[in-house]
């Protein structure tokens, strides 16, 4: 389980005001909101890349402020928007890189390059891949981390349709996998169609959390956003729509 | 990529190629604080190899205080003085694991270094030791008994 408890952070121009919230297990968690609502500050805070000035995260009880990277990487994967660029490895060892921290089982490394289509590049060096294949390849690593956590920071964003498919594919894995998935993502049809949970933020603080069936409508929308929405049901599920 | 230097009268050759400059030792001037050729190429193939291991390690979250990287060789008596080994020692002080420094190790000599691997295809044998908080965890290994897992 991980649990953020009161948590602040304080940058030179921004501010998370000791938020709180509990993080659903073996399912999607979606964290939503506008461009420097917090979302991704709260997800670095999660794995310990950020220090909070206040409150603590939780991992499966443990406070992570006393925890070595090594220990937290055994536990949480992090997928970023950006790829680390100086890789000048090939996908095969990036990807093989990644399991430093993992125990025995969990899946091996042909399986996880097959899984996410990318065996085929994998004698190619990562640093010559578009930032979509990247991203892919990166998803690989996070599987074959085999951690119980996955950070996601939004993962479909510069996506070609083909590559948002399959992450979508890679995502819905990890969950029928048992894994628990935190996604930051500004994608209201996805945090409503796909999570199990998801957050709401706005301004550093949680605006709203739980069931996106009962969190997710247009009222809150409009104090989240700032923006009215219509929704209208389709094939693929409920949608909403701005509008102005 | 392309290289340039000049000679600086009574003093040996200095780069001057828009980078920060390498000063290096001329026979003929015997400036000894200079760095000699065959010097710079024990230099390259240290900070080459050095530059793989450090970034594999940084992925595999370890951590170390302090890095060090000495690079030893030595030429032949007859001409062509052709260096006959390069022996480096990985230095670290920290917490880093043996297997992990060992598998960066072996990933950069045979896969990655592109400055060792021309070296070594030159006929020149590299050499590596491993020490970690004055233990020498890996003495002398030679380079061609490296196996990578994908080679096995």
């Amino acid at each position: 389980m991980i649990e953020v408890e009161n948590l602040s952070i304080d940058r030179k121009t921004f501010r998370i005001n000791g938020v709180s919230f509990s993080i659903v297990e073996n399912g999607i968690n979606g964290i939503g909101g506008l461009n420097g609502s917090g979302k991704t500050t709260v997800l670095k805070a999660i794995y310990g890349f950020l220090k909070p000035s206040g409150g603590a995260v939780y991992i499966d009880g443990k406070n992570i402020s006393g925890m070595k990277p090594r220990e937290i990487a055994s536990m949480v994967s992090v997928v970023h928007q950006e790829q680390p660029t100086p890789m000048n490895f090939t996908v095969r060892d990036v990807v093989q890189l990644s399991g430093y921290s993992r125990g025995q089982g969990g899946p091996g490394l042909e399986e996880c390059l097959e899984a996410c289509g990318i065996d085929h590049l994998s004698d190619r060096e990562f640093s010559t891949l578009s930032g979509g294949e990247k991203r892919i390849v990166m998803f690989a690593a996070a599987m074959y981390q085999n951690t119980r956590y996955i950070l996601l920071d939004e993962p479909m964003t510069f996506l070609d349709v083909d590559k948002a498919v399959r992450v979508m594919s890679i995502i819905r894995r990890f969950r029928e996998a048992g894994k628990t998935v935190v996604i930051v993502s500004h994608d209201i049809n996805f945090l409503y169609n796909e999570c199990d949970s998801v957050i709401l933020m706005r301004s550093g603080s949680v605006l709203y959390q739980g069931d996106p069936r009962k969190v997710i409508n247009e009222k809150t929308l409009y104090e989240v956003f700032n923006v009215k929405f219509g929704r209208y049901e389709s094939a693929e599920g409920v949608r909403f729509y701005p509008y102005p | 990529m392309k290289v340039s230097f000049h000679y600086v009268p009574g003093e040996g050759f200095d780069s001057d190629d828009g980078k920060d400059t390498v000063r290096i030792y001329f026979s003929q001037d015997k400036k000894e604080m200079r760095h000699a050729p065959t010097e710079l190429l024990l230099l390259a193939v240290g900070s080459c190899t050095s530059d793989d291991v450090l970034s594999i390690l940084r992925k595999m979250r370890q951590e170390f205080s302090s890095y060090r990287c000495e690079v030893s060789g030595e030429k032949r008596e007859e001409h062509p003085r052709m260096l006959k080994y390069a022996h480096i020692r990985y230095i670290f002080e920290g917490s880093v694991d043996p297997e992990k420094a060992r598998k960066a190790i072996h990933l950069s000599l045979r896969k990655y270094c592109s400055v060792s691997i021309t070296v070594e295809r030159g006929g020149v044998k590299v050499i590596y030791s491993l020490i970690i908080n004055g233990e020498t965890v890996d003495d002398s290994v030679d380079v061609e008994e490296i196996k990578l897992e994908e080679e096995a």
